[in-house]
């Protein structure tokens, strides 16, 4: 070694510059340091990103939890609820020992656990119009600019919500995101508005009509599922920041995933020839709740809905993957009634004998139903031909919201409203009323 | 008459009955997405509801998204994928 350079290499080590990585941090990250694509510098450009992540559920878990393991220097988590035993099955950031805690509290635990070097910003909070710039924007003041935002959002509302938000934040671009949506076996992903590329709209202009996807409360989702396309959206996340040259990246083109087949299929995306640019945030309740309903926070009326669904189906604040997407007001005219389940078992039991119909799905029929039910129809596929002509009907669901949809569907295809009853809150809310030795899901 | 390969994915297929392929004939006249569209409403009377709307469902043609909107012709040996929008998460 030639004298200047081994003068340069004492001063280097007495003012330690150029020092990023720490010892312990090379050994953490030796793997991706021998990889060509990634290296010392690859490394320290994940170790200056940040990437904010939407929703630390079944999306979310995988994601956050390789991003921290890859070492992304700042991660933003955005999660108003708390983790509840039915996450478990697929939210696999959380574990048995953080039930009852916040979601972003429980992920950063783990994350902490995982690589102590990440630092995590958490959002307590749900991700709305009113919140959401200033959440991407609060990033940039103090110096972690959202590189990415990641998509683990379980609703319509949200997913346009992100896709506007980051097509508005920063002015100039904006910021890329990473979407994905899942549903029983199958799952979409995609990387929108990187450097200008198709966004959400242009796949979806507008949402489809409320209730008409379910969702995975509902549908039903294989847990290992999200793992799979959370992985796959850290993936892409990292390729971002490592900035891989766009035709690397799920940009322009849709993943379509058939876990049941195991086939991915990759589908062109263009732009849309003349879609107007994004501006301003805008109501996405009412939105995706499309002409013939009314919005949920709109609604005063929802009140007492939300308190059953909270208590029936823990959620917290949080529009979860729940009966709550796709929840509207029945209209005027479908005046059937809603029947309390403490108002209906007395009716019950001074000789009132209604045709029961459970309108959940036989696997959920399966799992807890009134002894006394009559029929089980999935309450999209009812027809006037499975309900008697006479007399009173007892609808039920989970948590009522499609047993409301149920009662207004017999009321279109014929049937008199004042013979419907909806029992309210579902079998849930006859569960924690009536009879605790019933099990929830 | 032309032939073409429809496939159906996630509730597009349980909708029609659990198929998730299908080679359907067409006059040539009825050679393009829109004559498709009824056509398959026709044929999966539970796919109807859901294949007559374009916000239902999105169809690909040969693997590219076909824009809301836009009526395109089809020729012997196209792809068509039915892929309904999904929100989980």
């Amino acid at each position: 070694m030639r004298l200047s350079n081994f003068f340069l290499y004492g001063l280097l080590l007495s003012i330690g510059l150029d020092v990023s990585l720490t010892n312990e941090e090379i050994s953490r990250y030796s793997r991706h340091l021998v990889l060509s694509d990634v290296g010392m510098d690859g490394q320290k450009a994940l170790k200056n990103s940040s990437v904010l992540v939407i929703g630390a559920g079944g999306l979310g878990s995988p994601c956050l939890l390789y991003l921290a393991a890859a070492g992304v220097g700042h991660i933003g988590i955005v999660d108003a609820d708390t983790v509840d035993t039915s996450n478990l099955q697929r939210q696999i950031i959380h574990g048995t020992s953080t039930v009852g805690v916040s979601k972003c509290e429980s992920a950063r635990r783990r994350i902490h656990d995982i690589n102590p070097h990440v630092e995590v910003c958490l959002y307590e909070e749900e991700f709305t119009s009113e919140t959401a710039l200033r959440i991407l924007k609060e990033g940039f003041e103090k110096g972690r600019s959202y590189d990415v935002v990641v998509d683990g959002s379980d609703n319509f509302p949200t997913k346009y919500l992100i896709n506007d938000a980051c097509e508005i934040y920063p002015v100039g671009g904006g910021t890329p995101w990473v979407y994905s949506a899942i549903l029983a076996f199958e799952g979409q992903l995609s990387v929108f508005n990187l450097n200008g590329g198709p966004t959400y709209r242009d796949m979806l202009p507008t949402p489809p009509p409320p209730g008409d996807v379910p969702s995975c409360a509902e549908g039903g989702v294989l847990g290992v599922l999200p793992g799979t396309m959370g992985c796959l959206q850290a993936t892409e996340v990292i390729k971002i920041l490592l900035k891989r040259k766009p035709e690397e990246i799920t940009s322009g083109r849709v993943l379509v995933f058939d876990a049941m087949k195991m086939i991915f299929k990759n589908i062109g995306l263009v732009k849309q020839p003349g879609r107007k640019e994004i501006t301003e945030l805008i109501d996405y309740q009412g939105f995706c709740a499309g002409p013939k309903t009314i919005a949920k926070k709109t609604s005063k009326k929802s009140s007492t809905f939300d308190e059953t669904m909270e208590r029936s189906l823990n959620i917290q604040n949080g529009r979860t993957m729940d009966e709550t997407e796709s929840f509207f007001e029945p209209m005027d005219q479908h005046s059937f009634k809603s029947i309390e389940p403490k108002d209906c078992l007395r009716k019950l039991s001074t000789g009132w004998a209604p045709w029961v119909l459970d309108v959940r799905l036989k696997t959920e029929h399966d799992i807890v139903a009134l002894p006394f039910t009559d029929k089980v129809v999935p309450h999209r596929m009812i027809r006037i031909e499975n309900v008697p002509i006479s007399g009173d009907i007892l609808v039920y669901c989970k948590a009522g919201v499609r047993g409301e949809k149920a009662c207004s569907r017999l009321v279109d295809l014929g049937i008199e409203a004042d013979r419907l009853y909806n029992l309210e809150g579902g079998i849930m809310k006859w569960q924690s009323e009536i009879d605790p030795d019933m099990p929830r899901y | 008459m032309i032939s073409i390969q429809v496939l159906f994915f996630a509730s597009a297929r349980e909708a029609a009955g659990d198929i998730s392929k299908k080679c359907i004939e067409l006059t040539p006249d009825e050679a393009n997405t829109s004559s498709l569209r009824r056509l398959l409403a026709l044929e999966y009377p539970g796919l109807a509801s859901m294949v007559k709307d374009e916000e239902n469902l999105t169809l690909a043609l040969n693997e590219e998204y076909v824009t809301r909107g836009q009526v395109l012709a089809l020729k012997d040996g196209d792809t068509i994928a039915l892929i309904p929008p999904i929100s989980g998460g």
